[in-house]
C-alpha cells in the first residue's frame, strides 16, 4: 500500500439537476506512474477530476491523500497539499510573462513587492531542471499553443505538484508536439510524479500509460495494465459496443456530380492581420470535403464569411454557381446552405426554449409549418415529433427544454434542423466536439447519408480523426492559407498531416488548387 | 410506440417540475412579502393584526372599492404589456414611461378639440386612443431604431427618452392645450363624447378593461402563435442563435418597439378617458415604470401580466383606500411588498437550494 498516493473509495456524485455523474467509483493511483482516465464524454471524467481538485464536493464517498483521508475544501486547499491541473482551456494571463504567470498567486517576495529577479531565477531553473525548452521572459500572448502548456504545467511544477492531472492535454497539439510532450511526461516519472492523463485518443492512451481506468456511465469498468489491453478492447469497454473503425463500406458512388461549392481567392482580414488568406477550394455534389488543421488557422473565419457570420471581403464564394458573397444568412440558407456551427450552445441553439422551438428555427417560414402571419402548430408539433424520432433524440417530449438534454442530444437537434432543410451545402463545423461516442457515430452515419444522397459537404473539425474518417477529399490549412490537398484520404497519415498543420511542409501552388474543380 | 406515450402521460405530479416549482415560488414569495408587510406594521400600527387584515380584505367591502381595484389595474396591465414585449426580445427598454406620458398628450389633442371629435362616443374614444397609440408607436421608434441600428444601449437611451418627453409634453400641455387664464397644470377639459363609459353600476370601471383583457389576449397569440411572436421569442433568448437561424435583428426591433410603443400609447388614452376629465399629469406617472416591475413578476407572460397587474392593483388600491380613515397605512407600504416580489419572483436562486435538495433525494432513492 505504500505506493498507492491517491486512492478514491466508492466515489458517488449527484448533481443538483438530478444528474447521477459518478456512481461508486473506485481508482488507486500509484506513485510515479502515468495513469489514463478513459471514457465517453459525459462518462464523468470531468467531474472526477473536479471532486479529486476539490472544484466540485462529493456526495458520498472517501479519497484517501498519502494515506489519510483528504477533503480538499477548493482547488486552492488541493495545489498546496500537491494536487496540480492542467485544465483543457489555459487558465493564464496573455499580457503577462511566463514568469509572471508561472509564480501568479505564490510570488517571491521582497517586503510587499513582488521579487522579479527571484521570479525570474526560480522560473529559469525549474524550465531547466524539468527539460522545458522555453524563454520565461517572453509575454503569454507571443506563446503558441503548445507553449502555452508548457507554461500551464510548469505553473504545477512550481507549486511542487506530485499528482498532476492532465485533461485533454494532446486535443490541441498536433503529434509531433504530442510526442514531445510525452517525452516530458515520462520525465516526470522519473522524478516521482504521479500523472493523470485524461484523453480521448486511445492510440496515445496506449502508448503513455501505465495503467488505465475506464469509466462508463459514471462507474468504473476496471483498470488495466496499458501492455495487456488492445485499441479494439479499450473501445468495446468504453462505449459498451463494438464501433467500426472505417466509413468506407458506407459511402456510396454518387452519380451525376455537380458542383455545389466553388471558393475563389477568398480573403479575411481581421485589424491588418490576413486570417484567411487567398484561399481556393470546391466541392460537388456527393462529396465530403474535410479541412484539417490547428485550431485558430483561419477555419472559424472562413466558415464564418461562407455562412454569412460574417461580412464577406474579398473574393468570391459561389453556391451552385451563383454568386452569395452578399446575401443574408437566410438568403444563404434559401439557396440551400445549411450550417452546424462550432458552439451549439452560443449559435446552434437556444437553450431556454423548448425542443420544438429549436427545431423549427429555421424552417418555420416553409408553407407547411405556417401561414402568412400565423404558425401552424399542429403541423410543427407534428414535424418536431418526426425528428426527434428519426434522429433518436432521448427525450420525453418535444416540449422540453433543450437545456435539459445531454450535449450529445443538443447537438442532435442541431443536426436535425439543419438536415431537416434537405440542404445542397452541408456545412459542419467540429459536428462532434465534445459529445459521446455513440452519438459521434450516430452524427457521422447522417452526414454520410447525406453525401450518398447528393449533398454536398464540408467537414471542418479539430479532431484529426473525424476528418480521415469522413472526408472524401482534403485541405489542410494553416496560417490563413490552404497549404495542402489530398484527392484521396485512403494513404494520408496523421504524422503527415501534422507536418503540414504545423507549417513545416507546403505542398506546390499546382497540388493546392487541385482543391478546385475546374469548370 | 403507443404505450410509450401512455406511460408518459401518467408521469407523476412533482413540485420540482417547471410548472409546479414556478407557481410554487410565486406563492411563496408573496407570502414572504406578505408576512415582512405584517412585520412593518407590527412596528407602526398600534393594532397590527386589525390593520393587516383590512389591508388585505378591504377592497372586498364594497362593490365601489373593488370597482377600483380593477380601474387601477387597466395602466398597470398595458404598461405590463408593452414592457413585456421589450423583456421577451432581449431589450431592456424602459421608455414606456415616457410614452405613457407624451401619448397621453396627443390623447389631449384630439380629447379636447371640438374640430375633431364627431359626438359619437365610440369613434371619438377610438380616435383618441388610436392617435394615442400611434404616437407612441412612432415615439418607440425613435429608441429602437438608435437600438436596430447602432446598438445603442437602450435602457440609458429610453430613460434619457422619458426626461424629454416629459419636457416636451408638459410645455405643450401648458401653452397650447390648457385654458388660457387657470393658472395650474390642467389642460382644458375632454369633451364627453371622448370619455369611456362606465360598465359596471355603482363602480367607476370603464370599457377600458375590457380593452385591456383584448390586449392580453392579442399579445398571448402574438407570443405564441405568430411567426413574429417565434422570432421575439428566440431573439430573447439567444440572439446569437436567432442570427444564425437568419432572423433579422433590425427588422424585429423596429417590429417590437412599434407595437410596444402602440399598446403604451394606447394604455395611457385609455386610462386618461378612463377616469380623468382633464389632462392633470404634472409629473411622470409612473405607469411605465411599474410596467417594468408587471412583467417582472408576471415572470414575461401576458396572463403572468394581467395575475400581477391584478395583485398589485389590489393592494395598491387598498392601501389608497385606506389612507384616508387610517393614519398608518399609505401606498408605501405596498412599495415594500412590490420589492419583496420582484426580488424574490426574479431572483434565480430563490428556493433553488430547496428544489435541487429534492431532486438530490430523489435520484440517490432510484439509485
Amino acid at each position: 500500500m505504500e505506493d498507492v498516493i491517491l486512492k478514491l473509495v466508492d466515489i458517488t456524485k449527484i448533481y443538483p439537476n438530478g444528474t447521477v455523474a459518478n456512481k461508486g467509483i473506485n481508482i488507486e493511483l500509484k506513485k510515479g506512474e502515468i495513469h489514463s482516465i478513459v471514457g465517453e464524454n459525459g462518462a464523468g471524467k470531468s467531474t472526477l477530476m473536479k471532486i479529486i481538485f476539490g472544484i466540485e464536493k462529493q456526495t458520498s464517498g472517501k479519497i484517501f491523500y498519502k494515506g489519510e483521508e483528504a477533503n480538499f475544501k477548493n482547488s486552492m486547499d488541493a495545489i498546496d497539499n500537491g494536487i496540480g491541473m492542467v485544465h483543457q482551456h489555459f487558465m493564464l494571463i496573455p499580457s503577462f510573462t511566463v514568469a509572471e504567470n508561472i509564480v501568479l498567486g505564490a510570488e517571491p517576495k521582497k517586503g510587499v513587492f513582488v521579487n522579479r529577479k527571484e521570479a525570474l531565477e526560480k522560473t529559469k531553473s525549474l524550465a531547466v531542471k524539468y527539460n522545458f525548452d522555453i524563454d520565461v521572459t517572453k509575454k503569454v500572448s507571443d506563446l503558441n499553443v503548445s507553449e502555452k502548456q508548457k507554461v500551464e504545467i510548469l505553473k504545477t511544477l512550481y507549486r511542487d505538484a506530485e499528482v498532476i492531472i492532465l485533461d485533454e492535454p494532446t486535443a490541441v497539439l498536433t503529434p509531433q508536439e504530442t510526442q514531445q510532450l510525452f517525452e516530458q511526461l515520462k520525465h516526470f516519472k522519473e522524478t516521482g510524479h504521479t500523472i493523470v492523463f485524461i484523453s480521448h485518443k486511445l492510440n496515445e492512451v496506449l502508448e503513455i500509460s501505465d495503467r488505465i481506468t475506464v469509466i462508463r456511465k459514471g462507474e468504473t469498468k476496471g483498470t488495466y495494465d496499458a501492455s495487456d489491453i488492445t485499441i479494439e478492447k479499450l473501445t468495446e469497454l468504453i462505449i459498451g459496443r463494438k464501433l467500426e473503425t472505417s466509413y468506407d463500406d458506407l459511402k456510396k458512388d454518387v452519380e451525376n456530380k455537380e458542383l455545389v461549392l466553388d471558393v475563389r481567392n477568398l480573403t479575411v482580414t481581421d485589424n491588418g492581420v490576413k486570417k484567411v488568406d487567398n484561399v481556393n477550394f470546391s466541392i460537388r455534389s456527393g462529396e465530403i470535403l474535410g479541412v484539417a488543421g490547428v485550431q485558430g488557422n483561419g477555419q472559424e473565419e472562413l466558415i464564418k464569411v461562407i455562412t454569412g457570420l460574417r461580412a464577406h471581403q474579398e473574393g468570391s464564394v459561389k453556391l451552385e454557381g451563383k454568386v452569395i458573397n452578399d446575401l443574408t444568412i437566410k438568403g444563404k440558407r434559401n439557396s440551400g446552405m445549411s450550417y452546424i456551427p462550432e458552439d451549439r450552445m452560443i449559435d446552434g441553439c437556444a437553450a431556454q426554449a423548448t425542443i420544438q422551438d429549436n427545431l423549427i428555427s429555421t424552417t418555420y417560414e416553409r408553407p407547411d409549418l405556417s401561414g402568412k402571419l400565423f404558425l401552424n402548430g399542429k403541423s410543427i408539433t407534428k414535424a418536431a415529433k418526426d425528428l426527434v424520432e428519426r434522429f433518436s433524440i432521448k427525450t420525453n417530449s418535444e416540449k422540453e427544454k433543450v437545456s435539459a438534454l445531454s450535449g450529445g442530444n443538443i447537438q442532435k437537434v442541431v443536426v436535425a434542423r439543419e438536415w431537416s432543410t434537405k440542404p445542397k451545402l452541408m456545412i459542419a463545423e467540429q459536428p462532434t466536439r465534445g459529445i459521446d461516442i455513440g452519438s459521434a457515430n450516430y452524427i457521422h452515419h447522417e452526414l454520410i447519408d447525406m453525401r450518398n444522397d447528393g449533398a454536398g459537404i464540408l467537414v471542418v473539425s479539430a479532431d484529426l480523426n473525424e476528418v480521415l474518417l469522413l472526408s472524401d477529399r482534403l485541405i489542410v490549412m494553416y496560417d490563413g492559407q490552404v497549404v495542402a490537398h489530398f484527392n484521396s484520404v485512403k494513404d494520408v497519415t496523421e504524422n503527415e498531416l501534422g507536418l503540414y498543420m504545423l507549417g513545416v511542409k507546403k505542398q506546390s501552388e499546382e497540388e493546392i488548387m487541385g482543391a478546385c474543380y475546374e469548370y | 410506440m403507443s404505450t410509450k406515450r401512455i406511460t408518459n402521460n401518467v408521469k407523476k405530479f412533482k413540485w420540482t417540475d417547471e410548472l409546479p416549482f414556478e407557481s410554487l415560488r410565486v406563492v411563496v414569495a408573496i407570502l414572504v412579502a406578505l408576512v415582512v408587510t405584517f412585520l412593518v406594521l407590527c412596528f407602526a400600527s398600534p393594532n397590527p393584526v386589525n390593520d393587516f387584515v383590512s389591508l388585505l380584505t378591504y377592497p372586498l367591502k364594497k362593490p365601489f372599492y373593488f370597482g377600483y381595484v380593477l380601474v387601477k389595474m387597466v395602466p398597470l396591465c398595458f404598461a405590463g404589456l408593452a414592457t413585456l414585449l421589450y423583456f421577451r426580445t432581449g431589450l431592456f427598454n424602459l421608455s414606456t414611461e415616457g410614452v405613457f406620458y407624451f401619448s397621453g398628450v396627443v390623447c389631449t389633442y384630439f380629447a379636447v378639440s371640438e374640430t375633431f371629435m364627431t359626438g359619437n362616443g365610440i369613434i371619438d374614444s377610438a380616435i383618441c386612443i388610436l392617435m394615442a397609440g400611434i404616437s407612441g408607436s412612432l415615439l418607440a421608434m425613435i429608441p429602437g431604431y438608435l437600438k436596430a441600428k447602432f446598438g445603442a444601449d437602450e435602457m440609458v437611451i429610453s430613460l434619457m427618452f422619458n426626461s424629454i418627453l416629459y419636457g416636451i409634453g408638459f410645455w405643450i400641455i401648458k401653452n397650447k392645450l390648457a385654458i388660457t387664464g387657470v393658472s395650474g397644470t390642467s389642460s382644458a377639459p375632454f369633451i364627453k363624447s371622448a370619455k369611456l363609459s362606465y360598465i359596471i353600476p355603482k363602480t367607476q370601471v370603464h370599457s377600458g378593461i375590457i380593452i385591456a383583457l383584448i390586449m392580453v389576449v392579442v399579445v398571448y397569440i402574438l407570443l405564441f402563435k405568430t411567426k413574429l411572436g417565434y422570432s421575439i421569442r428566440m431573439t430573447g433568448l439567444n440572439r446569437n442563435f436567432a442570427k444564425y437561424s437568419g432572423m433579422s435583428a433590425f427588422g424585429l426591433f423596429m417590429v417590437v418597439h412599434i407595437i410596444a410603443g402602440f399598446i403604451g400609447g394606447m394604455g395611457s388614452a385609455v386610462e386618461l378617458l378612463g377616469i380623468y376629465d382633464a389632462f392633470t399629469w404634472s409629473v411622470l406617472p409612473g405607469l411605465g415604470f411599474t410596467g417594468a416591475l408587471i412583467a417582472n413578476i408576471g415572470k414575461n407572460h401576458p396572463i403572468g401580466v394581467l395575475l400581477a397587474s391584478f395583485g398589485i392593483s389590489y393592494l395598491r388600491a387598498s392601501a389608497q383606500l385606506l389612507a384616508n380613515s387610517n393614519p398608518v397605512i399609505d401606498i408605501k407600504l405596498i412599495s415594500i411588498v412590490e420589492v419583496i416580489l420582484t426580488l424574490l419572483i426574479s431572483s434565480q436562486y430563490f428556493l433553488r437550494k430547496w428544489r435541487e435538495k429534492q431532486i438530490v433525494k430523489e435520484g440517490q432513492a432510484n439509485g
